[in-house]
């Protein structure tokens, strides 16, 4: 009797899950916490995102909401705006080879930069930020115990404080991306006498419980429910900023976001989808707000060494180290299907990891040909002789044995929503069009992505292809071709170089590209381009909006994909 | 004097059918599960794409419309069965292939034999088995072995499976413990059969009724978990379908698309209410009193 009435409990369960809990609303999410974090004024704003951030430190776990609450009360020596340009924050200036603030040693090969920081700016315990904040900062990132990693950690020879408020920087090679690397989305100066060097830049308190010199303060945390912040009346730019509270809610489902905000009980909905975005369309109380240039480009990687290994050199993938059975495989992809049929013509078909300003080339855009998919799959011996719609090895060059099946898994993560799996479905009978098995399989992104030792699939070798987006931070490609496409990125561990490709040429060519001459790096770039092109480590699919979707409420609001919306929220009004 | 074992299937098989709801159930799931053995009938492909009849309601053409890739919804439902269906199953039977020997060896040999494995059981039944479940599941899809393919049915069924089998020890165990005091099983050891035989051929034979019923419980249970692990995502992965992964994909356009959610859910609902009429009914007409009774032969 017992296990009947569990049985029909579960089956009361699945019910309501099935009919219930897909439509559910945002009142059920959020009557529990109402009482606690009501707006207590009318200038105060909410925003939802779907999981708490790890820290305000985003090199602990770089997920995007720990640089969105950094963004918050945290400032750095720069910042890049959507458009590209980068902006002092705590820095007086920029430091340039024009203002003197950048010397160059050409026949070293290296350069200094030296900072100069604003005066006056306070944490918003009264104490000064000064360089020594600074210092501080980068000896944690540089403890060899608890450190941390960031771009360019290793062209620095040394950081000296010059006065109270300057220090200058030593770097052993032309650093291009100096700008921001104390900076940026990812980086903040943290104050020297309240964090405990002893805990470790990843580790350390201050990191969840931040001293404040940006334009808001924390003011208390729920984890899991809601962070609420207060203005910062020591914030540099005071009466700045214009709002007195920021909410910012853990709502996971996506659908119960887009609710709250058609509702009203939310003003910001960070990085929507393009099935929301088409969804708020028309809609009076909530607006969308796109990026003026793509960021996050989707594409398709793949695996040249076996399945369990790293090395493809010693053991090529029997099926993907052919670059004909590539070429055919980005031949059967009709990317502009996906996009109008999935992505409701928001996307934009990309073929070069060059796509944006200031690095655009002029890569030839690959046709969609079935046909001639199947004949180069033809003439590099992969033949359906069996006739069963897979293609097997019939003197093929990738050293597999004959009759050896092109059947493989294909990989994408669950947290991009919707679109990106019909996308993998939708590649998956496109590639079977021209006789390749893709075995779909969804992993979370946390094991797709994990290092190697902690099972990671993509750095240790054990998947075939996977389908995701990703893209570089900021203006300067350089450090993420180097950590993409590089020859010392293709350990487990020391890079992303997950499709372990190896072109000397490439590498050659990233070496060149670390240099202050922008005429010299954009041709560089260019030509990396055109390997890529012809080499086919990875498969270019389309950019995404970067989207958010914000309350009409609100004025001022600019997504960007060279940080997070929150980026200006000193500058946001209400209406 | 007992009854032949004709008379015996025969007033079983009366005792059910006076069970209206099982009768009913019987029909249902029947009907269910031939749909589902002749979806291949059906003209559309439950994996193929149609873009240009994506998202149509129910119609003339698409009975219970179409999904976010013009794949008919109909089709899918009963291909996606035939994987529910099978996931039951196999879990059901690997729940009895482990939980029936552990509760005959406990029932019949008792003392420490009895303790350990039911304490083993009783650890088993500690655990909180969706949870457990949601993890065994989000580890076995990381193995690699040839049969084990990520989020395979056998995958899946194994994982509820090796969580459900306690409650068929507990009752198998239960029933040899009064049935090994029996004067037939007195009689067949005095007359030098051995364990297994008894067991096998004597005891378990006796205590069967106990345990099919509990089958056809725990299959609508192994659906259902089934179902939460797809929705959850951690079940049988997309283009193929399941009843649970079909929910999953619904989500996010179950306000504006219900019948997306909605036709699974009937699937899931009917199947389950099926299962546990039956299940019922089975109880009903295994109940030796009842039987008896009808059989006129109780002494």
């Amino acid at each position: 009797m017992f296990t009947r009435t569990r049985t029909l409990l579960f089956l009361a369960f699945m019910v309501i899950l099935s009919l219930a809990i897909v439509s559910c609303g945002p009142r059920s999410q959020s009557a529990g916490t109402e009482q606690s974090i009501t707006p207590d004024s009318t200038s105060s704003i909410t925003i939802v995102i779907p999981e708490d951030p790890p820290s305000f430190n985003p090199m602990v776990a770089d997920t995007g909401y720990d640089s969105l609450v950094m963004e918050l009360v945290l400032l750095g020596m720069a910042d890049i705006d959507p458009y590209g340009n980068v902006f002092p924050e705590l820095a007086a200036e920029l430091p340039t080879i024009e203002n003197g603030g950048v010397i160059v040693d050409d026949d070293a090969g290296t350069m200094s930069v030296t900072w100069t920081m604003r005066e006056g700016i306070q944490w918003s315990d009264g104490t000064p930020v000064t360089a020594d904040d600074a210092l501080f900062t980068w000896e944690a990132i540089t403890d060899p115990v608890n450190g941390s990693w960031i771009p360019g950690i290793d062209y620095v020879d040394s950081i000296e404080k010059l006065s109270q408020y300057s220090f200058v920087v030593n770097y052993n090679t032309l650093y291009p991306n100096y700008l921001t690397q104390l900076g940026g989305e990812q980086i903040a100066i943290w104050p020297a006498h309240y964090c405990d060097l002893e805990q470790g830049f990843i580790a350390w308190d201050c990191g969840r419980e931040p001293l404040s010199d940006g334009p808001f303060v924390l003011h208390d945390w729920l984890k899991g429910d809601h962070m609420t912040f207060h203005k910062n009346e020591k914030y540099y730019l005071a009466p700045k900023p214009n709002i007195d509270q920021v909410i910012v809610r853990i709502v996971p489902d996506d659908a119960v976001r887009k609710t709250m905000m058609l509702k009203g009980d939310a003003d910001i909905d960070m990085w929507i989808n393009t099935t929301v975005a088409k969804d708020l369309e028309g809609s009076d109380v909530v607006k969308v707000s796109m990026s003026p240039t793509d960021r996050w480009l989707m594409r398709m990687f793949f695996n040249l060494a076996q399945k369990g290994t790293v090395d493809s050199s010693a053991t090529p993938h029997p099926i993907l180290s052919d670059v004909n059975v590539r070429k055919a495989i980005r031949s059967a992809i009709d990317i502009d299907t996906i996009n109008s049929e999935i992505y409701f013509g928001l996307a934009t078909p990309v073929w070069s990891e060059f796509f944006r300003p200031p690095y655009q080339c002029n890569v030839p855009r690959p046709t969609y040909d079935l046909e001639a998919a199947k004949a180069l799959l033809e003439s590099s011996g992969w033949i359906d002789s069996d006739d069963d719609g897979v293609r097997e090895c019939r003197g093929c060059s990738t050293g597999a044995p004959e009759g050896y099946k092109m059947e493989m898994e294909f990989i994408t993560y669950p947290e991009f929503g919707e679109p990106l799996i019909l996308t993998q479905q939708l590649i998956a009978e496109m590639l079977s069009d021209i006789g390749i098995k893709a075995n779909i399989s969804v992993v979370e992104g946390s094991i797709l992505w994990d290092q190697a030792e902690n099972g990671g699939i993509e750095q240790s070798g054990n998947f075939d292809m996977d389908i995701w987006d990703d893209g570089y931070p900021g203006i300067d490609p350089t450090d993420y071709i180097w950590e993409m496409y590089s020859q010392e990125a293709l350990v487990p561990g020391f890079g992303n170089n997950v499709m372990r490709y190896n072109n000397p040429e490439v590498d050659a060519l990233i070496d060149e590209a670390y240099t202050l001459d922008e005429a010299s790096r954009k041709e560089t770039f260019c030509a990396i381009a055109e390997r890529l092109d012809e080499d086919i480590p990875m498969i270019y699919l389309f950019t995404t909006p970067n989207a958010e979707a914000y309350s009409a409420r609100i004025e001022g609001v600019q997504s960007s994909v060279n940080d997070m919306v929150t980026w200006n929220i000193a500058d946001w009004t209400l209406k | 004097m007992i009854p032949q074992p004709s008379e015996f299937s025969i007033a079983i098989w009366k005792r059910f059918t006076r069970h209206r709801g099982a009768i009913i159930g019987m029909v249902i799931i029947s009907l269910i599960i031939l749909l589902c053995i002749f979806a291949f009938l059906s003209p559309f492909n439950p994996e193929k794409s149609s873009l240009a009849e994506k998202l149509l309601p129910p119609s003339s053409a698409h009975l219970l419309g179409t999904d976010a890739l013009g794949r008919d919804l109909l089709t899918r439902i009963l291909y996606g069965g035939r994987i529910s269906l099978t996931v039951g199953g196999i879990a059901v039977a690997i729940s009895l292939l482990i939980g029936v020997p552990i509760g005959a060896l406990a029932g019949y040999y008792g003392g420490k034999v009895d303790s350990i494995l039911m304490r083993i059981t009783d650890a088993f039944l500690s655990l909180p088995s969706f949870l457990v479940l949601i993890l065994l599941a989000a580890i076995l899809r990381e193995v690699e072995l040839p049969i084990f393919q990520r989020n395979s049915v056998l995958t899946i069924s194994l994982v509820i499976g090796a969580l459900s089998w306690m409650t068929f020890a507990r009752l198998v165990r239960a029933a040899f413990l009064t049935l090994r005091e029996m004067d037939y099983v007195s009689a067949s050891r005095a007359l030098g059969a051995s364990d297994r035989r008894i067991m096998l051929g004597h005891i378990l034979p006796n205590g069967i009724g106990v345990v099919i019923v509990e089958a056809t419980l725990q299959l609508g249970y192994a659906i259902i978990q089934e179902a939460g692990l797809s929705f959850l995502n951690f079940g049988i992965q997309q283009p193929t379908p399941s009843w649970g992964n079909l929910i999953y994909a619904a989500q996010s356009h179950f306000t504006k698309y219900p019948w997306l959610a909605i036709f699974p859910g009937i699937a899931i609902f009917l199947t389950i209410v099926s299962v546990n009429y039956i299940g019922d009914g089975l109880r009903d007409a295994f109940d030796p009193y009842k039987v008896m009774e009808k059989v006129g032969e109780w002494t």
